[in-house]
């Protein structure tokens, strides 16, 4: 399958129609690169394909019933119809087919929709260039696809390149020995087997009544079943497989979604943290002010006065000095000598005479005797404003310190809660983390309850097969009755053995095809060339490392994720490989054309850098056609100088949010563009820009 | 009738503001109309400042005896002695002598305040300042040896 071109309507967060050309590789330039922000699309560009061809959706995309543009959404009327679409145009065995997977959304609220039923159509272009629908029904039109693409295979041609690594993981065997089966077509001969087990025997049964051997006919019906209900069992354990192997994968995406969530929620937990702490300051630095404010007003207009206080210390001190204090006259005792018109000694004193007019001057003299009681309480009061006074203004410098540190204290506070805010929005992390933590729990039960069925179907089939044994000697040592019956019999005998016989090539062959993708591994992922280790398949269809060790092979402990990363790639390999070679062999009911491709999302994630540069210059070499969606931190410059060369065509999944001050831009090749752009639409949408 | 201290109607607002919340916090600069006289009249004092009144404004007059009946009485007495020079103003007789001399500074203060703290984001502080700035005036009022003025910008910063 050669891909030629995607158009996308509407889809997830592509807005509008937009469309994209594949690098060809004619000329040597078989890359197509996609550069997006975390957000922008990678991820949902990736569904593209798989839901075109298949209907289905990956683990870890988010919100997966609602795969129509929100923004194109939020612009259509009530009532009205929005068209969701997918078409991919691509190239096989010299034809052009273009398959176009449709949803159609109709608005009937400003958050709610009814979807249509999805549709596929399958043009194929013929030579003159007319296109024809393929196939008379949906039904047909898939079924040609997956014998061009296999939906067992999908996953090692379309993958996340951080979850790929999952291959390598001892659980994956299941997929491993799927992806085996299925391009070998080795179905063909276990169908062949069961065919002749059940379907045989029990023609076989019809005949032996015929001839009137009840007995015969008995023994053959029963075999017939058991062989019936041990197909039976087998496809049940095959169905439970399947369920394990997707529900790890979901498991998978979720233990990585938990990942991101602690991150998450530490930093709300920080977030928390400072907002009590500026609350706290805030407090701190009201009461301050209203305590200094207090003090401001009870006793601020000391500051002002000392002049007025030393003054009022000098008259006091000055009239002391004069000896006008303290007064040793009384005004009412001079003013009683007058009146009584006599002396202290008692010699009257007549009016007008010179003696009252010395008692008249007594009197003008005795002026501050009044006062005295006055100028006492003031002179005591001064000494304790002067207190007063230092002391309201050492309070005043302490609270202004005080205050000031509040304020830097404060500062800092806001300045931190504004950089976490940046980087997480509000939400309720808890919730999310909770939910998850659920979901894994439930996956996990599921998966225990199909392990424990499928453990349960191994002994009904062991037991089924103690029996169907038991039942073939008997029916050996089972005398006929009549000729016909006999040939029935020795018939039965025959099929059993054919049967025998094919499930024995049907082992070696699985055997032989695992040895040689075993190679396959082994080689490419020496091409990679890492550390010394050496890949394997293992005959229970698990992907290994291994090291020699004192001539000894041990298996390595504690691969690295990159490790594991590049081991599950190299499988991916093996595989393109070995379905290239089957196909130039057209050796069985698969066709898959022979030119591959591999559609990967960020594959250069989890790789250590010593690693990047070695799998930047071999990844174009897995595949005919090699795409490749990878964030800016991921494409750096090792990665970007190895893998130019071989580049065709590059895009731009451009990020356009309504999130202020978010614009960013990328270097590429020497040039930047805008990566991610603020615009003034509600919803975050993505646009595709073509570089080269 | 008992007397009172005038407010002119030029410093009424002033005076209405200096007790309300200032603006954006929960707390006013001075508690009473008393409190605030007693500043501005100090503030006058040091600024040796007397304002005429010109037109009284009628609701904001207070009663003189309330500056003289509290802890303050001490005060309001030295500020009188100071601007006479002598003793006998503090005879009873006086009393409107005094409380004139208390009014017309009051009043000068206020109008210091007002341009002085009128529409400033921080008007405690520019009120600290203002107290600090007098400080200096009085080097021995316990911190020997250290220049006031460096506080002022450690204050501030």
């Amino acid at each position: 399958m050669k891909l030629i071109s995607l158009e996308l309507t509407n889809f997830r967060q592509f807005y509008g129609k937009q469309t994209i050309d594949f690098a060809s590789g004619s000329d040597g330039r078989n890359i197509t690169v996609f550069h997006g922000f975390n957000g922008s699309g990678k991820t949902a560009l990736l569904n593209t394909f798989v839901w075109c061809l298949y209907g289905e959706l990956t683990p870890d995309l988010d919100h997966k019933d609602r795969l129509v543009n929100e923004r194109a959404f939020a612009e259509a009327q009530i009532g009205n119809e929005v068209p969701c679409r997918v078409a991919l145009q691509f190239e096989f065995r010299g034809e052009t087919y273009v398959a176009e997977r449709a949803e159609t959304i109709t608005k009937t609220g400003s958050l709610d929709s009814q979807k249509s039923r999805g549709s596929l159509s399958l043009l194929k272009r013929s030579v003159g260039g007319e296109t024809e629908q393929v196939g008379r029904d949906e039904g047909a039109r898939q079924h040609r696809i997956e014998q061009m693409l296999p939906r067992s295979l999908y996953r090692f041609f379309f993958f996340n390149g951080e979850r790929v690594e999952g291959l390598a993981s001892p659980d994956a065997y299941e997929n491993i020995e799927a992806g085996v089966k299925t391009l070998l077509d080795i179905e063909v001969y276990e169908r062949g087997a069961d065919h002749l087990r059940s379907g045989v025997t029990k023609a076989l049964a019809e005949e032996a009544k015929r001839a009137g051997d009840d007995r015969l006919a008995d023994a053959m019906d029963q075999l017939a079943k058991m062989e019936e209900e041990k197909n039976r069992l087998q496809a049940e354990n095959h169905q439970h497989e399947e369920n394990v192997s997707a529900l790890f994968g979901e498991i998978q995406s979720a233990e990585r979604r938990q990942e991101d969530l602690r991150d998450v929620a530490q930093m709300a937990t920080r977030r928390n943290q400072l907002r009590d702490e500026e609350a706290e300051l805030s407090g701190q630095l009201n009461q301050e002010s209203r305590s200094l404010a207090s003090q401001v007003s009870k006793n601020g207009y000391l500051a002002f006065g000392i002049r007025a206080l030393d003054l009022t210390d000098d008259q006091v001190a000055a009239a002391r000095k004069r000896g006008d204090l303290p007064a040793k006259i009384k005004p009412q005792f001079v003013d009683d000598l007058l009146a009584a018109g006599a002396c202290i000694c008692g010699r009257p004193i007549g009016a007008h005479t010179p003696e009252e007019k010395i008692l008249h001057k007594y009197r003008a003299s005795t002026g501050l005797a009044e006062l005295e009681e006055r100028i006492a309480g003031v002179s005591a009061n001064i000494r304790s404003l002067r207190e007063r006074r230092s002391e309201i203004f050492e309070a005043c410098i302490q609270s202004l310190k005080k205050m000031a540190s509040l304020r830097a204290k404060l500062r800092i506070c806001k300045e931190d809660l504004s950089a976490i805010n940046e980087r997480i929005s509000e939400g309720n992390f808890g919730e999310e983390a909770a939910r998850i933590q659920q979901l894994i729990r439930d996956r996990g039960a599921e998966v225990l309850s199909n392990k424990v069925a499928i453990q349960r179907n191994i002994e009904k089939m062991s037991g089924l097969e103690t029996a169907i044994s038991d039942i073939r000697d008997r029916t050996k040592k089972l005398e006929t009755l009549s000729a016909k019956a006999e040939l029935a019999k020795r018939q039965l005998e025959a099929v059993q053995r054919v049967a025998d016989a094919l499930a024995q090539i049907r082992d070696i062959q699985k055997e032989d095809v695992r040895r040689s993708l075993d190679e396959k591994v082994g080689e490419i992922w020496r091409e990679a060339a890492i550390k010394g280790y050496d890949a394997s398949i293992t005959q229970r269809y698990q992907l290994l490392l291994t090291k020699t060790v004192g001539g000894q092979r041990q298996p390595v402990m504690g691969a690295s994720t990159g490790e594991k990363q590049v081991l599950a790639l190299s499988f991916v390999g093996a595989m393109v490989s070995k379905a290239k070679e089957n196909a130039a062999r057209k050796e069985n009911d698969l066709d898959m054309g022979g030119f591959f491709p591999l559609v990967m999302d960020s594959p250069f994630g989890s790789l250590e850098d010593e690693y990047r540069t070695a799998v930047a210059t071999w990844l174009p070499t897995l595949a005919n056609q090699v795409v490749v969606m990878a964030s800016k931190t991921q494409w750096r410059n090792e990665v970007e100088k190895a893998m130019r060369p071989r580049i065709g065509r590059e895009y731009i999944l451009e990020l356009h949010t309504p999130k202020k001050s978010a614009d960013r831009q990328v270097t590429l090749d020497g040039k930047e563009y805008p990566y991610v752009v603020t615009d003034n639409g509600e919803d975050e949408m993505t646009t595709i820009r073509r570089v080269m | 009738m008992e007397r009172r201290i005038g407010i002119s109607s030029a410093q009424a607002s002033i005076l209405e503001d200096l007790v309300r919340n200032v603006p954006g916090e929960s707390y006013s600069l001075f508690d009473t109309k008393q409190k605030v006289l007693m500043f501005a009249a100090a503030l006058g004092f040091h600024l040796a400042r007397r304002n005429e009144l010109g037109s009284r404004d009628a609701g904001s007059a207070i009663r003189f005896d309330i500056f003289e009946k509290n802890l303050d009485d001490g005060f309001v007495h030295c500020l009188a002695v100071a601007e006479r020079g002598e003793l006998s103003v503090l005879a009873e007789a006086q009393e409107e002598e005094l409380a004139g001399i208390f009014e017309e500074y009051a009043n000068a203060g206020l109008a210091e305040m007002a341009s002085r703290l009128l529409g400033r984001a921080e008007p405690l502080q520019a009120l600290v300042d203002l107290m600090l700035s007098a400080k200096d005036s009085a080097p021995e009022e316990g911190l020997e040896g250290l220049d006031p003025s460096l506080l002022n910008d450690l204050m501030r910063g």
